[in-house]
């Protein structure tokens, strides 16, 4: 049987992956270089703070331009609308995504604690909560592609 | 053998005037990708969905989906001619 072609919401989902994946290296870059020093527990904390402020902040601003700059690009290129509607399936496919991503994020959460117990320093735990929100996001995308494939 | 839900859409859809996916679409307010899905028996709609497909098809619902095997076309052509079929209710 003939496979449709990539939908909106599949391209949206690989440029999500690939959005979360260059910030989130980015951001492991720099934690990585201050994962070596050995600085005062009060500067650690401030120093995981900012970054996940920061995470944050350049997830939402990248997020929204490069959504932006795919809507025009993808239209001029197939001529396709952004879906004026979200129908069932879409939601169903949402739901399952985030319940994945929620389990990820809290199984990360759950082996952060369980490092807390194991490590004198913050930045090991901070940097698992990091890994997994990651990695969450990441599941929820590829969650989100294999379900539109198999069901197109 | 499991059995899933299989319907006549594509027959349907056809019969109807040659009817596009994206007409169909549109009629049930949902994306044209959910009608191939089911079409493709890769996607089972809720019960309003699928009552609002049937709708559009001025056919009972257990005439466009069946539990298990799918209606042939030829008898959707009886239904539709007002020939009574053995699972009629």
């Amino acid at each position: 049987m003939k496979k449709e072609q990539l939908s909106y919401y599949e391209k949206k989902s690989i440029l999500s992956i690939i959005v979360l994946l260059m910030v989130y290296v980015s951001m492991f870059y720099d934690a990585a270089k201050y994962y070596e020093t050995e600085s005062p527990d009060q500067e650690i904390l401030n120093f995981w703070g900012n970054q996940f402020l920061e995470l944050f902040l350049c997830l939402i601003f990248i997020y929204f331009v490069t959504l932006a700059l795919f809507i025009k690009i993808n239209k001029k290129l197939t001529g396709e609308d952004r879906p004026k509607i979200k129908d069932e399936r879409d939601n169903a496919i949402e739901l399952k995504a985030i319940h994945a991503s929620y389990y990820v994020l809290a199984l990360g959460v759950f082996l952060a604690m369980l490092l807390a117990l194991r490590v004198e320093t913050f930045s090991p735990i901070f940097l698992m909560i990091m890994g997994s929100f990651m990695v969450s996001g990441i599941i929820a995308d590829v969650i989100r592609i294999v379900s539109y494939r198999k069901s197109s | 053998m499991s059995k899933r839900i299989k319907n006549n859409v594509r027959a349907l859809r056809f019969e109807n005037g040659e009817m596009t996916q994206e007409q169909l679409a549109n009629k049930t307010r949902v994306t044209r990708q959910t009608i191939a899905a089911i079409e493709n028996n890769k996607y089972s709609p809720s019960l309003e969905l699928a009552f609002k497909i049937s709708d559009v098809f001025e056919l009972p619902i257990g005439k466009v989906f069946s539990y298990g095997t799918s209606d042939s076309l030829e008898d959707v052509h009886k239904i539709k001619g007002g020939g009574a079929r053995k699972t009629d209710i």
